[in-house]
């Protein structure tokens, strides 16, 4: 078996829209896989059937085999698949530790316990994982207080916390600065070939997604357009339809 | 004048999406905003249409500033806004999506009553007393086009207009935009691809990571592909 | 047969009234997504208008069906001018505000305007007039039905008949719906959204108004009647579906019939029947009979200032001597107040037991009295009826708390914000009316008398160590939970229920737990609380305990730790103070909440806070950089 996902004839319709219709593509082991298209193509659906979030309404989404189609996302989390926040959701009141020890004690199922104090639980592997995203000195801080793209990567460290074998990341670098998108991205792909893990992730900015992807599918009007390595989808026609607009109008001249 | 922007910054939570937008609108100019996706662009309408509460530097709308002001104050000054989502008002009928957006007439600028907005989306004709949700993606774009017209604006902001729309509907939008370009409405519209700026705007701005990166001519623009590379295609 | 259909037409005309209020609460709340908690002082004020306008000054009486029907209406728009001026004054400041905000807001008010009730038109119940030209009754079946209610059974129709032409005819109900839908794109299309909501309020005060006066021939005025309004229309509107007018006419009337026939065939249920139907309803269509599900976006509680830590060996250290020295009370003080200060101590659990629910837990309750009630009636049974000791009291007033927030908690977590509020006021109520209503076990109104204390601890001051001690410890524990791993589970819930769900954590199942949790505690409260009386009646379950427990919270502030029991010793000793100056305590507290709402949301710690801030700042760097 070569596929960390194996996605089939994934459809969601809102109302009278489709917005996503017929959806199947394989992220394979150790892949970084962008999914684009214009606003409204989709992404966010099809990401949000991946992560559990929406229900499909009709197709397979297979994680190493098993179906995960419709499970709620703490069953998915369970199988093995980290997530990122395109807007950051993190845990306000706690500190950058904390962030992560809370997902490591779930990972631990340990959240039930009403007793010890947790602060220092799984206070090490916290350390390291923010020291693996170059967080570590901030760990005491309150995450409330910290830069945007501190936040960026403290979702990184807390999606890693169960040791997926998937991640799933939903505009990894919105709201970053330039400079720090890339260094993200670099940091994510070292992570990516270090633990061997799968990445699907949508993206807007186009300088990650050439930059870091293996490969691109790219979705329009909720279907798969194309699919390819990032310069066979620059230069499909398809493609360039959907970003230039290149096909002339009927009647309007110039 | 009518539009003129000068360092416009933007904040959505702490994530800084504008950085120092400055250009301007002629009256009765249209121009296209251009971008990639999340370049920036419906957040620069947002912020010009007072619905992004943290803003920085001055816009001024015939002389009026209107940053920080609320959206039906600058509404009010003649500034017509239709969204990217449409937001329709899916339980009101096509008349009353329209009432809601009557203002009373202003000096200067065309007005626009509801037997001309038909003229000018003939597809709203039959659909007068149908409810906005029962409408086809495209019917509701005409109509939220419509809706704001009935606000007599002299210029409209338009995030996005062929969304989503069959290529035949797009060449209806493109004729009914020209028709308001012709009457004297300033239009400044954001676009995803070139589709409508290249038929309908004569100026193109285009942004990149919230930063203005090109102000010239649509032609100019169209002419060069080497700007494509770079801020528009992939 | 002939009887049932009477009784049918009975509840008919009052489902009139209540669809009047409930109209009125459901289209503010559509438009500007506050829960009016006034509402039901709205009605009242309408009732009492009603009266002083058509018998009270005397000069109506005389004037026939126009004198009263234009007393009616005279009442009704002045309560409406009123509703516009609360709207402009108060509720415009706090549109944007946590939802808990708003409901605390509307309540204050509701308080205020009780006690200005009392103030002007006394304490005792007026008779209204019957209007004149429908004084008589008519036959139907051989069964006598007052003409009036027929008058009423037709007001209803004609009400939502009335509004629907407003909404669907007028420009400004064309206004209101598109705002009920989207309020920002109104907006965006040059409509002033302020206007509007001053407008939709005016009209929703005017039905609520119009809802009171109409009663007056049916039935006396009194000064109660705004709390049992107030939780029958939020259960229409709530089965209706929040914002949707004709869902609220079809759950007024089936409200209204279920009171009618419920009265008959469960003589003693009649209002569990109600909320019960009401759980069901909003288990099987968690948005109502007509509603539609909306994103709520609007947080229920403020986030928390900065990081919550755990006390440390200094904190610990603080607190026992804190407790040390506050044992010594009894050596310095005599007998009534060291009494005080125990309650005070039960009072501080009791609230301790909510901020885990609210600040913790992020669930905003307004019925946390029911479990410290069942907690009250669960020792009071164990005492009365066992004979058992104290301990085992004070164990099983906790475990009937426990118990009783299961099964409330299952329901409620299924909800969130406004809605599960909602919902615990009604479950306290259902709690309530069973202790009201079950005389064998509960005695009732009359409540069980007798419990005291075991001999070791009967006396004040040992009463005092005892209640020190469990209040202490359980405190303790409430804090210890808040840094244990269940604590940070709930928080997780609380700060960001996307992220919780995407680490694994199962929020219905850990808010389950917190609901329960928080509620055993209560009930160790109440516990305590029915050996310090020895006595319990089922007021220790109303809503003004919840409120008291909510003010308590708030004012020591929501976001911080320490705030309950700060805010539970500064709310008690003001209570007692300003109690012993006036009669008015209610238009006092009213006002304090209202003023804490507006001036101090982070309550006493958070005013603190921002003055320290301010002082050390002076002038800090202006303009409006946003935050970094």
């Amino acid at each position: 078996m070569t596929a960390a996902l194996e996605v089939h004839g994934l459809r969601k319709r809102f109302g009278g829209v489709r917005a996503v219709d017929d959806v199947g593509f394989t992220l394979a082991i150790g892949e970084m896989l962008a999914l684009i298209g214009p606003n409204g193509a989709g992404k966010s659906t099809c990401f949000n059937m991946l992560t559990g979030q929406v229900r499909p309404d009709t197709g397979a989404i297979r994680l190493f085999g098993r179906d995960i189609a419709g499970l709620p996302p703490r069953r998915i989390w369970r199988l093995g698949v980290g997530r990122t926040f395109q807007v950051t959701a993190t845990f306000g009141s706690m500190t950058v530790a904390e962030n992560v020890q809370v997902a490591l004690m779930s990972h631990h199922r340990r959240l039930r316990w009403p007793w010890p104090r947790a602060d220092r639980l799984d206070a090490g592997p916290a350390r390291d994982l923010l020291a693996l995203v170059g967080m570590a000195d901030q760990a005491e801080r309150g995450c409330g207080l910290l830069a945007y793209g501190d936040l960026k990567r403290l979702e990184l460290a807390i999606a890693l916390a169960n040791d997926p074998r998937v991640l799933l990341m939903d505009e990894p670098t919105a709201g970053m600065a330039p400079r720090e998108r890339a260094a993200l991205m670099d940091l994510t792909a070292r992570i990516v070939a270090e633990r061997g893990l799968s990445v699907l992730f949508t993206e807007h900015d186009m300088d990650v997604v050439f930059g870091h992807a293996d490969r691109v599918l790219v979705l329009d009007r909720g279907r798969l357009v194309a699919e390819g390595t990032p310069d066979e989808v620059r230069a499909d026609a398809r493609v360039r339809a959907v970003y230039l607009g290149d096909r002339p109008p009927s009647e309007a001249g110039p | 004048m009518t539009l003129e922007v000068r360092g416009l910054s933007a904040w959505r939570g702490r994530a800084r999406i504008l950085h120092d937008l400055s250009f301007s609108v002629a009256a009765g100019e249209a121009v296209a905003l251009l971008g990639r996706n999340g370049a920036g662009k419906t957040s620069t309408l947002g912020a010009l249409m007072g619905l992004i509460p943290e803003t920085r530097g001055d816009a001024r709308f015939n002389g009026v500033p209107i940053l920080g002001l609320p959206s039906h104050r600058i509404a009010r000054l003649g500034v017509g806004y239709v969204p990217e989502d449409r937001r329709i008002f899916t339980d009101l009928t096509v008349n009353e999506n329209l009432a809601v957006g009557r203002r009373p007439p202003r000096p200067g600028v065309p007005v626009w009553t509801i037997e001309r907005l038909v003229t000018l989306f003939p597809s709203l004709a039959g659909l007068r007393d149908r409810r906005g949700g029962q409408m086809s993606g495209g019917e509701q774009q005409m109509l939220t086009i419509a809706r704001t017209l009935m606000g007599n604006p002299s210029l409209v902001l338009l995030d996005d207009p062929s969304e989503g729309l069959a290529p035949r509907v797009v060449d209806h939008m493109i004729q009914a935009l020209r028709s308001m370009k012709t009457e004297g409405v300033g239009l400044l519209l954001s676009d995803q691809s070139l589709t409508v700026a290249r038929h309908v705007c004569d100026r193109a701005i285009v942004i990149e990571k919230g930063r203005l990166v090109h102000d010239g001519s649509v032609a100019a623009l169209d002419a060069d592909p080497a700007l494509h590379g770079a801020f528009l295609a992939l | 047969m002939d009887f049932l259909v009477i009784q049918a037409l009975t509840g008919l005309a009052s489902a009139s009234s209540l669809f009047l209020v409930a109209s009125g609460l459901t289209l503010i709340f559509g438009v500007t997504r506050i829960v009016n908690f006034a509402h039901g002082s709205l009605f009242m004020l309408g009732a009492y208008g009603a009266w002083t306008f058509t018998s009270g000054l005397g000069w109506a009486a005389h004037a026939g069906p126009l004198g009263f029907w234009g007393g009616v209406l005279l009442s009704a728009l002045a309560v409406a001018a009123l509703g516009a001026l609360v709207e402009v004054v108060l509720l415009r400041r706090i549109y944007q505000a946590p939802a808990l905000f708003p409901l605390l807001a509307t309540f204050g008010l509701a308080l205020m305007i009780e006690d200005l009730v009392r103030l002007v038109w006394g304490p005792e119940d007026l008779l209204g007039p019957r209007a004149p030209g429908l004084e008589g009754a008519v036959t139907i079946l051989g069964q006598k039905l007052p003409a009036y209610d027929l008058a009423l059974i037709a007001l209803g129709p004609m009400v939502l008949a009335g509004l629907w032409w407003v909404l669907h005819r007028t420009h400004w109900g064309v206004l209101v719906r598109a705002a009920t839908q989207d309020r920002a794109m109104v907006g965006a299309l040059g409509v002033d959204q302020s206007r509007l909501f001053t407008g939709v309020f005016a009209l929703g005060a005017f039905l609520a108004a119009l809802g009171g006066a109409v009663q007056v021939p049916r039935e006396a005025v009194h000064h109660a009647l705004d709390m049992q309004v107030i939780v029958e229309a939020f259960v229409i509107v709530v089965v209706g579906g929040l914002g949707n007018v004709v869902g609220a006419f079809l759950a007024a009337v089936l409200v209204a019939e279920l009171n009618a026939f419920g009265i008959l065939l469960f003589p003693r249920i009649g209002l569990v029947l109600l909320f019960l139907v009401m759980a069901v309803v909003l288990v099987l269509r968690p948005h109502g009979l007509l509603g539609r599900p909306e994103g709520e976006t609007r947080a229920a509680v403020p986030p928390t200032a900065g990081c919550w830590r755990p006390a440390g060996a200094t904190g610990w250290a603080v607190g026992l001597a804190l407790a040390g020295l506050l044992a010594l009370l009894p050596l310095v003080a005599d007998a009534y107040v060291v009494s005080v200060a125990a309650e005070i101590l039960i009072f501080a659990l009791f609230a301790a037991s909510l901020h885990l629910m609210m600040g913790v837990g992020g669930m905003v309750s307004f019925g946390h009295a029911a479990w410290f009630g069942l907690g009250a009636y669960g020792a009071a049974l164990a005492a009365l009826g066992l004979g058992a000791p104290m301990a085992v009291g004070l164990v099983a007033g906790p475990l009937l708390a426990v118990a009783g927030a299961t099964v409330a908690g299952w329901f409620c977590v299924r909800l969130s914000g406004v809605f599960l509020a909602m919902l615990t006021l009604a479950f306290a109520q259902i709690a309530w009316s069973v202790v009201f209503q079950w005389h064998e076990v509960t005695g009732g109104d009359n409540g069980l008398l007798g419990i005291w204390p075991d001999r070791w601890a009967s006396d004040p001051a040992a009463f005092y160590w005892v209640s020190l001690a469990v209040c202490g410890v359980a405190i303790a524990l409430l804090r210890s939970i808040v840094f244990s791993p269940f604590g940070y589970a709930l928080r997780a819930c609380r700060d960001s229920v996307a992220r919780a769900e995407a680490i694994g954590i199962d929020r219905v199942r850990v808010q389950w737990l917190g609901f329960v949790m928080a509620g055993g505690f209560a009930g160790l409260a109440g516990a305590l609380y029915a050996y310090l009386k020895g006595s319990v009646f089922p007021e220790a379950m109303a809503i003004p305990v919840s409120i008291d427990g909510l003010v308590m919270v708030l004012l020591g502030g929501l976001t911080t730790l320490v705030g309950p029991v700060v805010g539970a010793v500064a709310y008690k000793t003001l209570a007692i103070v300003v109690s012993s100056w006036t009669d008015h305590w209610p238009l006092v507290l009213g006002g304090l909440i209202v003023l804490l709402v507006i001036a101090a949301p982070d309550g006493l710690a958070g005013l603190a806070r921002r003055v320290a801030r301010a002082a050390s700042r002076g002038a800090g760097p202006g303009g409006r950089e946003p935050a970094s």
